[in-house]
Formats: structure tokens, C-alpha cells, sequence
């Protein structure tokens, strides 16, 4: 048997799903610039008739039961959420080399001016004072170039030493931002598995869709860090590793310690097992490569550091073996600390208080004897033996410069590639997650018209029952 | 694909952002008017742009060397020629003095004309050019001189007593740019030979007879044996003589050779720094016309992108409710 206030309940149903679904796309059009925000989706199913399978079939009698809102659902797309943290990572790991790189570009400007005019133009000073090498003019000269070449070697490698503090500083700030973020997905994850306890389907998102949308923005931004993989749990809860190493799982959440060592490199461990922590990509890793590296697979500050060093020393070398004394020692033209040389390199105080020293007693053989000078460039111009390059100390130069031009290109075009996948994922997720007004515009009439038929439907029902019970019987009053 | 207004706004923000970076990255090649601004720009261009710079630099300052040191060349030479003229007359004296028909007084005569040419050489051997003796050795002092007991002296050594052995390698070399090698000592096929030392020029040592080969000392000699009248070996100083005039003129040739190679050096210096500048043009300086016309089109397209953005999110369903 059918109800009598069947059709009424069903109108009331509804009304009910069509507030609802003009609920949820006022909801989308309000969140349409809010970032991270996933559209919603009204889930509404049709009453079914069959209620207890146990007893007797209604019939036709329990049809026409109206609708029932299920849920409110995010559309997203999970897999692209993967994809797109991956690439992320990789873009932030070629962003952060650039951006380090770049600063070392900057100090390191053999195109602009460099060291190549500089060491030029204490050759040409030599070359001057081999022509007249008594003239204590001519020594002056070379005195303030080779003042300039030490100077100027000082100036780079304490430019290099302020830019890797610069980045140490960063790669502080990003390991807090790391743990920062853990914890608060953590306690996303504790706030979400709360409140899905106590609601009545498992699958139903409705009350954490916010939730989950922060949860997903921060997750979003980890990846910039490191390379993430996630797992979701059934109790709504999500556990995340970095690189295979579990950072965040039911209540535990690692953090990152970040240790300076004793010679001067840096090293980020594990707080809960004190191991390395080891990332395929992301800024953590390119901060730790780049601050300490000096050669090998890849060329960090300290690498460049390594080839000021080198040539440093040579000059030293260079100029404080050639000028010999009557008692056959060589007069030593630099100073220089061993442990680093760049940094250190001065000239010598008799030297720098006196421009003839270079060339008082050069009269061994006699005031014109030029030999010293002359080796000094064929020596500066000739074969160097500086690591793994022989030639001249300007070609070291170039070497070394050309080295850092090389691997600027090839990590520009790889982040160009990274950067375009990321933009397209990107792209695609906007695609299936973002808001589109037309949609909502549609959907707005299309809940509107909905919302009218239905009240509609609730007149009719009103105007049967109205005559069921008021006109009906009442023949030959 | 569906199409949200997020899309639109981050494909529209996105090349947007394309323009600009190429229109500023065009504008910094024009203001600068290079091609290369860091060596990333174009690695291998750069690399070869640095290594034309060193040569340019080297090459300007082998060309400085050449020029002084042509000064200096061309005063030897023109001192050694006079000596020559003077050793022409000295010759001739010589032989008036050995014909046999001069009296005690005209070998006296002989005797102090000659003399006088023999100051006018020593004069010539310790003569000054700019700051530094013309024919000094590795000392720059007067090369030459003559002591008050008459001893002709070189660095304080009497020159006759002076053997091959004994003498020290005094060449001063110039690098000018053909490959100064170094080891140990100067390679010295890979550079010029700056001074003539007066010691080869005027000689050195005894001959097997005992008379020295110096052209002063040998003067000397000629010039008290005449004023005591011997002339008994007078054919052994003519044979002296005419070995010390040949002596000069070596030396008057390796000058002019050196001098003759320092021109060539300079005009091949000057070829090739012709080509280096042309190379450097290439590798570093923009083509005007060609940038001008990229930038003009990347601004172009800015200005479109620009234009395009207020148009970027088009109508939606809302302007048409009623």
C-alpha cells in the first residue's frame, strides 16, 4: 500500500537535494580562485523501494520514494597528484641548482671583467720591465698588478665563502619548513581520521573535503623539498616517505636535523635514527650538493673554491721560485696559507713596502739581466700542471669557467624540460580538479529549474491531499 | 579536455612570462650590444671569446715590446756603421804608415790621428741611447773603458786577457710572441736578441802571435808603436785590422737581420690582430639588424599577449541569466 503522504515526503526529499546541490555550487563558485581548492560534487542517489528484503514485496506500491543526497565528493584525480609530486621535486631540485650556480656565475664574470685582464695586465707589466728591468718605475708597475691579481683572488673566494653561507642559511630554513610541514600533515592526519570516526560511511569525504584539500597543498608543497611517495590508509589517514625512508606514519613524524661538521660541510639526518638522510631530488638535495661538493659528479661552490685555490698557489709558486738570490735562495714575492691559499694570498711585506725588492740584486749577473722576468712568463703562460688541467693559468681560467658555463646550460635545459612537464600536469589537474564557471552557471539554473519543478511537484501533492481530504464525500451537501 | 578559467589564467600567465624573458633577455643583447653576457649564453662561443681576448691582450702588448726595443736596435746599428766609416780610415792610415816613406815625425802624426779615431770608437762602444748603454752587456754600465795605466778594460776584466771560455753568455732576450719557452734557462729560439754586447763587437782576447784581437787595445798598441817609430809589425795589425772590420760588419748585419725580422714580427702581429678583432666581432658583438628585428617582434608579441589579457577570461554563462 502506498503511504498518503508519500508524494509529499518525495517533494520534501527534493527540495532537500536541490538546496543541497545549489549549496555546493555556491560553495564551487565562491572557492573558484582559492588555491588548492577541489571542486565538489553533489552525490545523490534515487530512493530505492526495497527496504527488507525479509518480508513480503511492496509491489509498485513503495515506488516513486525521491532522492537521497549520499554525500558531497571532491573530483580529483590521485594519480596525477603522484605524478605531479614527482616532477615537482625535480623541478625544485634544477630551480634551486640554478639559482646557486647562477650566483656563482655572478661572482665568477670572466665575460664582464674577471681575472683573465687581471693576470694580462700583470704580464704586460713584466713584459714592460723585462725591456728596462733596472727601472724601478717599471717594478713599481708590476707591484700594483700583482697587488691587484691577489686582491682580486681574495675578493672571489670570500664572495664564494658569503654565497655558501648564503645557501647554508637557506637550506637551515628549508629543513625547518620540511619539519614544519610534516608535522602539521600529521596533524591533518589526526584531525581527519577524527572526524571521519564518526561519520556514518566510510567513503563518505563530505565534512574533511577541506581538510583534504589543505592536506593535499601541503603534501604539494613537501615535494618541492624532497621526493615524496604516499600510502592512504582506510581510516582516511595518509603515511608519506621521503626516498623509501617513512616520515610520516599513523602518529609518528620524522624530522630533519641539519649537522655542520668540522670541515665545514653539511650533513641532514634522520632525527629518530641519526642516519644521512638521502633524497633522489627536490631543494634539499641540490643545497647539500652544491654547498658541498668540490668536484667529481658535481661541481658545488666549493669546486670553484678548489680552482682559485689551485691557481693561487701556482702564482705563489710561479713568483717565489724565480727570482734567485746572490746566496741562491729564491726571494719569496708571496705569502700564502697553505690551508687556503685564495683566501690568504698577500703580497709579501718587503715586497710591498718596497717595489725595487723585486729587483735589487737582480744584478747577480748584471741590473739588465732579464732571465727572472722572462721566466715568470713563460712560466704564468706556459704548461701548469693545476689537478687535471695542464696549460696556461689564463686557460685554467677559461677552463674552469667554461665548466660552470656548461653545467648552467645543462641544468637550464633540464629544469626547462622538468618545469614544462610540471606546468602540463599542472595543467591536467586544473583540468579534472579546478572550478568552471560554466559548469556552476549551468548547474545553478539547472538547480534553480530543479528547485521550482520540485516545489511544483509539492503544490500538486498539497492540492490532492486538499481534495482527499476536504472535497472528497461531500457529494449532495 | 575540460577547460577551467585556472587554465586559461595559467596558460595565459605562462607565456606572458615567455615574451618578456625573451624581449628582456633581446633588450640586455641591444643595450649591451653583446652577444654573450655570461659565459652560459653560449658556452663554446664564450670559451673561444675568452681565449681571442688573451690574444688580442698579448698581442697589443708584443707590439708595445717590438716598438721600444726598434729604437734601441736601430741605435746599434747606426753606431756600428759609423765605427765602420771610422775603421775605413784607420785602414787607410795604416797603410800610409807602413809605406815607408814617412818620417819619425809624420808616424807621429800617424800616430795621434789615429789615436783620435781610437777615442772616437771608444766613444761610440759606451754611447747612450734612452736610459741604457747601446752596447752594454747584462750591466748597464759604459761597456768599455780604459784604465789609467792605458789597460783596456770590460767589466773591469782586461780584454786581453779574456778567453772564450771565460766569457759569460750576456745576451738579453725579448718575448715577442713566438712561443717563450723556459726551462731552466731560455729557450733562446723562441725569442729576439735585444743587446749586441760591445765584446763581440770590438773582440776579445790574443791572437797566436800575441797581439790582441780588441780593436781599442789593438790601437793602443798601433799607436805607441808608431810614436816609437816600429813598424815592424805593422802587417800583423793590418791582418788585425781587417779582422776587427770584419767583426763589425757581422755584427752590423745581425743587427740589420734582427731589425729586418722585428719589422716582419710587427706586420705579422698587426695581420693578426686584424683577424682576432674580426673574431672577437663575431663571437661577441650582436648583428644590430638582426636583434633589432627579433626584438621588434618579441615586443610585438608582448604587446599582443598584453592586449590578449584583458580578454583572457572570456564571457561565461553569468553575463547571460536573466
Amino acid at each position: 500500500m502506498r503511504s498518503t503522504f508519500l508524494g509529499l515526503e518525495t517533494a520534501r526529499k527534493g527540495l532537500v537535494a536541490n538546496q543541497k546541490g545549489l549549496d555546493v555550487t555556491g560553495q564551487n563558485i565562491t572557492n573558484v580562485n582559492t588555491a588548492g581548492y577541489t571542486r565538489q560534487r553533489i552525490d545523490t542517489i534515487s530512493v530505492s523501494s526495497i527496504t527488507n528484503s525479509n518480508i513480503k514485496p511492496l509491489g509498485t506500491s513503495a515506488v516513486g520514494q525521491g532522492v537521497l543526497v549520499t554525500g558531497v565528493s571532491q573530483i580529483r584525480d590521485k594519480q596525477l597528484d603522484i605524478r605531479f609530486r614527482s616532477e615537482m621535486s625535480e623541478t625544485a631540485y634544477y630551480d634551486k641548482t640554478l639559482s646557486i650556480l647562477d650566483g656563482v656565475e655572478t661572482i665568477l664574470n670572466e665575460i664582464g671583467n674577471g681575472i683573465q685582464p687581471v693576470l694580462s695586465g700583470f704580464i704586460s707589466s713584466l713584459q714592460d720591465l723585462s725591456l728596462y728591468p733596472d727601472q724601478v718605475t717599471n717594478a713599481n708597475i708590476v707591484l700594483s698588478n700583482a697587488k691587484s691579481v691577489t686582491q682580486l683572488l681574495r675578493h672571489y673566494s670570500s664572495q664564494l665563502d658569503q654565497l655558501k653561507t648564503q645557501y647554508n642559511t637557506d637550506l637551515m630554513i628549508d629543513v625547518d619548513n620540511t619539519n614544519t610541514l610534516i608535522k602539521k600533515i600529521t596533524e591533518l592526519n589526526t584531525a581527519i581520521k577524527n572526524e571521519l570516526g564518526q561519520s556514518t560511511s566510510k567513503h563518505d569525504t563530505s565534512n574533511v573535503n577541506e581538510l583534504l584539500d589543505i592536506r593535499n597543498t601541503l603534501l604539494d608543497q613537501l615535494s618541492q623539498y624532497g621526493n615524496i611517495s604516499t600510502q592512504e590508509n582506510p581510516d582516511g589517514s595518509i603515511d608519506v616517505s621521503f626516498n623509501e625512508h617513512v616520515i610520516i606514519s599513523n602518529k609518528f613524524s620524522e624530522q630533519i636535523n641539519l649537522l655542520t661538521q668540522t670541515d665545514g660541510t653539511n650533513r641532514l639526518v634522520w632525527q629518530s635514527t641519526g642516519d644521512s638522510v638521502i633524497l633522489g631530488s627536490g631543494t634539499l638535495k641540490a643545497s647539500l650538493e652544491f654547498i658541498n661538493s668540490d668536484g667529481g659528479s658535481i661541481n658545488g661552490i666549493p669546486y670553484y673554491q678548489k680552482q682559485l685555490d689551485l691557481l693561487a698557489n701556482r702564482f705563489a709558486e710561479i713568483l717565489n721560485t724565480s727570482f734567485i738570490e746572490k746566496d741562491g735562495t729564491a726571494k719569496t714575492l708571496i705569502q700564502i696559507d697553505d690551508k687556503s691559499p685564495a683566501h690568504s694570498i698577500t703580497i709579501n711585506q718587503t715586497w710591498l713596502t718596497k717595489a725595487s725588492y723585486l729587483i735589487d740584486n737582480l744584478d747577480v749577473n748584471g741590473s739588465l739581466d732579464n732571465t727572472p722576468i722572462l721566466s715568470i712568463i713563460a712560466k704564468l703562460e706556459g704548461k701548469n700542471t693545476l689537478g687535471t688541467f695542464v696549460g696556461s693559468l689564463s686557460d685554467f681560467v677559461t677552463s674552469y669557467v667554461t665548466t660552470l658555463g656548461q653545467d648552467m646550460s645543462y641544468f637550464e635545459s633540464r629544469y626547462e624540460v622538468s618545469l614544462s612537464i610540471t606546468e602540463d600536469i599542472q595543467n591536467r589537474r586544473d583540468s579534472v580538479s579546478s572550478v568552471s564557471l560554466d559548469e556552476e552557471g549551468a548547474n545553478l539554473m539547472l538547480y534553480d529549474k530543479a528547485y521550482k519543478a520540485v516545489s511544483r511537484l509539492m503544490t500538486a501533492m498539497d492540492e490532492f491531499l486538499d481534495i482527499l481530504i476536504n472535497k472528497t464525500g461531500l457529494i449532495g451537501r | 579536455m575540460r577547460i577551467t578559467q585556472k587554465n586559461l589564467t595559467r596558460a595565459y600567465l605562462s607565456g606572458l612570462n615567455r615574451n618578456m624573458s625573451q624581449l628582456s633577455k633581446s633588450n640586455q643583447r641591444l643595450s649591451t650590444g653583446k652577444r654573450i653576457n655570461k659565459v652560459s649564453d653560449q658556452v663554446t662561443d664564450a670559451q673561444k671569446a675568452l681565449k681571442v681576448r688573451n690574444q688580442i691582450r698579448n698581442n697589443e702588448q708584443f707590439v708595445r715590446n717590438i716598438q721600444s726595443i726598434q729604437n734601441e736596435i736601430s741605435a746599434q746599428e747606426s753606431s756600428a756603421m759609423q765605427m765602420n766609416a771610422i775603421l775605413i780610415d784607420v785602414k787607410e792610415l795604416l797603410v800610409k804608415a807602413g809605406s815607408g816613406i814617412n818620417s819619425e815625425s809624420d808616424k807621429v802624426i800617424i800616430a795621434n790621428e789615429i789615436s783620435q779615431l781610437n777615442k772616437s770608437i771608444l766613444q761610440l762602444v759606451n754611447v747612450k741611447s734612452s736610459d741604457r748603454y747601446t752596447f752594454a752587456g747584462l750591466n748597464n754600465e759604459a761597456p768599455i773603458q780604459v784604465d789609467v795605466n792605458g789597460k783596456v778594460l770590460f767589466n773591469g776584466v782586461d780584454v786581453d786577457d779574456i778567453h772564450e771560455l771565460d766569457l759569460k753568455d750576456d745576451s738579453i732576450f725579448i718575448d715577442i710572441g713566438i712561443g717563450m719557452k723556459f726551462e731552466s734557462k731560455i729557450d733562446q729560439s723562441s725569442v729576439v736578441q735585444l743587446n749586441t754586447s760591445a765584446i763581440h763587437l770590438l773582440g776579445y782576447g790574443k791572437n797566436v802571435n800575441g797581439t790582441p784581437n780588441n780593436l781599442v787595445s789593438l790601437l793602443n798598441k798601433v799607436v805607441s808603436d808608431l810614436k816609437t817609430g816600429d813598424v815592424s809589425q805593422l802587417s800583423e795589425y793590418q791582418k788585425q785590422l781587417s779582422e776587427s772590420v770584419d767583426r763589425v760588419l757581422i755584427q752590423v748585419t745581425d743587427i740589420g737581420t734582427r731589425y729586418a725580422y722585428l719589422e716582419n714580427s710587427i706586420s705579422r702581429l698587426e695581420n693578426e690582430k686584424l683577424n682576432l678583432t674580426a673574431q672577437q666581432n663575431n663571437l661577441e658583438s650582436i648583428d644590430y639588424e638582426e636583434e633589432t628585428i627579433l626584438n621588434k617582434s618579441y615586443d610585438m608579441a608582448y604587446q599582443i599577449s598584453l592586449q590578449l589579457g584583458s580578454k583572457v577570461l572570456p564571457l561565461s554563462i553569468f553575463d547571460f541569466m536573466r
